[in-house]
């Protein structure tokens, strides 16, 4: 039996003749792994198809070393899902709601109204608890979607745009709350987003997805610490053109930074190191105002990833 | 476990052997109770029963052979004293009475948003990422739905029968012996065949006003439908066409009591059972096709 928490092996998702995802094969092996992509790229149908919600068209979904397939049944009493639409049943109130979710998941009904209020505590919706979910405002759908998809005690969570929707306040709420419970109780999580910032607060690996293909599995460090030994170098503005002719000159690989004066500096098959820089920068009579490894935003490794 | 717990907490209790359908069947029977016209109707047929009940009861201890005195009255007027008699013609009145009146209305304002509400509100993708099949959903709402058609309409039919059958003599029970067997078989086939056909079709129209009008609709159109296909063809195999007239069919042949007095001839039992047969398997498929479409595992 395989050790990995999921695994995808070449699956394919299909809408008609329309192919949402090509043939995708990745292993996930615990943790925290965040799905990015853009709009359309088919985060969605993945998690929709690894959750059974879609039939692949072919190709084997793994979670727990279980076929999912075959075991489905048994993992989906294991398996926490947040839909990025509005999902609730209607006409009754949101705890009675949340606990009728965990008795189908095999929470006997005393518990399951038990934890139903606790998890409503936990998401901040304890004094709304008895209203009926349409009478929720955005924030408070989101959250009562989390709690629906906490209150059978899952071992993976599956999160679909948690944040979406939300204020810059309740977003920062929502991102607090799924940190609590996936670190502080060992159940992992894949968070489907498009919003870097919350994928990079929350996670430690990454798929990127692009029009249904992966095009990159990596974690969050590996793509945001230096980029192939490169420094990112500031000079004095004024002198910003000498030092960047020098460099050339010298055979170092030279891209323009964020701000005027600003270069990552890089050289083929060859870790850059900060004496090089020193050196550099005396040849070139220029003013080093800085030298710091050349880290990335995730943002810069997802459009990098992209472009590849 | 603390009742206002600020943290998550991991659950370490049993976990129920219970299946998935049963907490389902118990929301959709509070659901359906919401409904004031449920309320209100299924009252009425409770308070229908005991009412009978309690006048049954209530002439045996003023009058203890209220039953002989009747039939003399009634010979007395002209009529066949076998007429006044408590008998299965007169709970095949009974079960018409349980059976339009209440048994209809009710099948529609119970279910006609069962399912629609569900994929209004996206209620399908929580319950299909959580390890219930789409058969499961199905037999838990129909579980619900023909339990509580029968709740309404058998039991205070049973209440009348308990009632004759207590204050009467031992061979009035040879005469209405058939009675809680046909009512319930017959009680039974109907629900059941309403209960899957309101769930079609509001599968079909994801409205529940829509699934109204079209279950309304339906009603009207295929007894009209009958009856110009009747007056065509003088086939009466064609009035099994209309549900209403179906309904009425298993009832009578349950009770064993066709009417002797009738404008129009009546569908064959067999072929009315057979068509409502034919209806109940063609909306559970409907049903379950529409919700197969959203899941696969199962």
């Amino acid at each position: 039996m395989s050790d990995n928490v999921l695994s995808l092996n070449n699956l394919v998702v299909r809408y008609g003749s329309y192919e949402a995802l090509h043939g995708v094969s990745v292993d996930f092996s615990g943790g925290c792994l965040g799905l990015l992509g853009a709009n359309g790229a088919g985060k969605s149908s993945m998690l929709r198809s690894i959750l059974g919600l879609i039939r692949p068209h072919s190709g084997k979904v793994s979670i727990f070393g279980q076929d999912v397939a075959k075991h489905g049944m048994r993992l989906r009493a294991r398996i926490g899902y947040m839909p990025e639409r509005d999902s609730f049943i209607g006409s009754i109130s949101g705890v009675r709601g949340i606990a009728h979710l965990a008795e189908i998941c095999g929470i006997p009904a005393d518990d399951a109204m038990l934890r139903a209020h606790d998890v409503m505590h936990f998401v901040g919706l304890g004094e709304e608890r008895y209203r009926e979910v349409e009478t929720y405002s955005v924030g408070m759908r989101q959250r009562y979607k989390l709690a629906a998809a906490l209150a059978h005690d899952p071992d993976i969570l599956f999160l679909d745009e948690p944040t979406n929707g939300l204020d810059p306040k309740s977003r920062e709420r929502m991102l607090g709350l799924i940190e609590r419970v996936t670190s502080e109780h060992n159940i992992h999580l894949v968070l489907a987003s498009h919003l870097l910032p919350d994928v990079e607060r929350l996670c430690d690996q990454v798929w990127v997805l692009d029009e249904g293909n992966l095009k990159q599995s990596a974690t969050v460090s590996e793509l945001t610490t230096a980029a192939r030994g490169a420094k990112r170098v500031r000079v004095d503005y004024q002198q910003a053109q000498q030092f960047s002719d020098c460099a050339q000159n010298n055979d170092y690989i030279i891209i323009p930074g964020k701000h005027v004066g600003e270069f990552i500096v890089s050289r083929d098959e060859e870790i850059v190191t900060s004496p090089m820089m020193f050196e550099l920068a005396e040849v070139a009579k220029t003013k080093l105002l800085g030298v710091h490894p050349a880290a990335r935003s995730l943002e810069d490794a997802f459009l990098e990833a992209l472009e590849s | 476990m603390a009742f206002k717990a600020a943290e998550y907490q991991r659950y370490s209790g049993p976990r129920s052997k219970i299946p998935a359908w049963v907490p389902l069947a118990g929301l959709a029977l509070s659901r359906g109770w919401k409904s004031k016209w449920v309320r209100r109707i299924t009252s009425l047929s409770l308070m229908l029963g005991a009412g009978m009940m309690i006048m049954m009861y209530t002439m045996n201890q003023i009058l203890p052979g209220w039953r002989d005195l009747t039939e003399q009255v009634g010979a007395i007027a002209g009529g066949d004293s076998g007429d006044w008699e408590i008998d299965a013609k007169v709970y095949l009145k009974l079960l018409k009475l349980f059976v339009y009146p209440v048994l209809l209305p009710l099948s529609l304002l119970f279910g006609y948003d069962l399912i629609s509400k569900d994929i209004e509100t996206n209620a399908l993708d929580a319950y299909f990422s959580r390890p219930i099949s789409p058969l499961s959903y199905i037999l838990g709402r129909s579980v619900a739905f023909v339990g509580f058609l029968m709740a309404a309409t058998f039991g205070p039919m049973m209440l009348v029968w308990v009632s004759d059958w207590a204050t009467s003599s031992d061979a009035h029970f040879s005469q209405i012996a058939i009675v809680p067997f046909g009512m319930f078989w017959s009680l039974l086939l109907i629900s059941v065949t309403l209960s899957l056909l309101v769930q079609a079709i509001t599968t079909i129209t994801r409205s529940g006003l829509w699934t109204n009008i079209s279950f309304v609709f339906i009603f009207i159109v295929l007894s009209i439908l009958a009856n110009i296909i009747f007056a065509i063809t003088m086939n009466p195999n064609a009035l099994a066409l209309s549900i209403l007239h179906n309904t009425g069919v298993v009832c009578e042949y349950a009770l064993n009591e066709v009417p002797t007095k009738r404008a129009l001839p009546s569908a064959p039992a067999n072929v009315s059972i057979l068509v409502m047969l034919t209806t109940s398997l063609v909306s559970f498929l409907i049903v379950y096709r529409g919700l197969k479409r959203r899941t696969f595992l199962g």
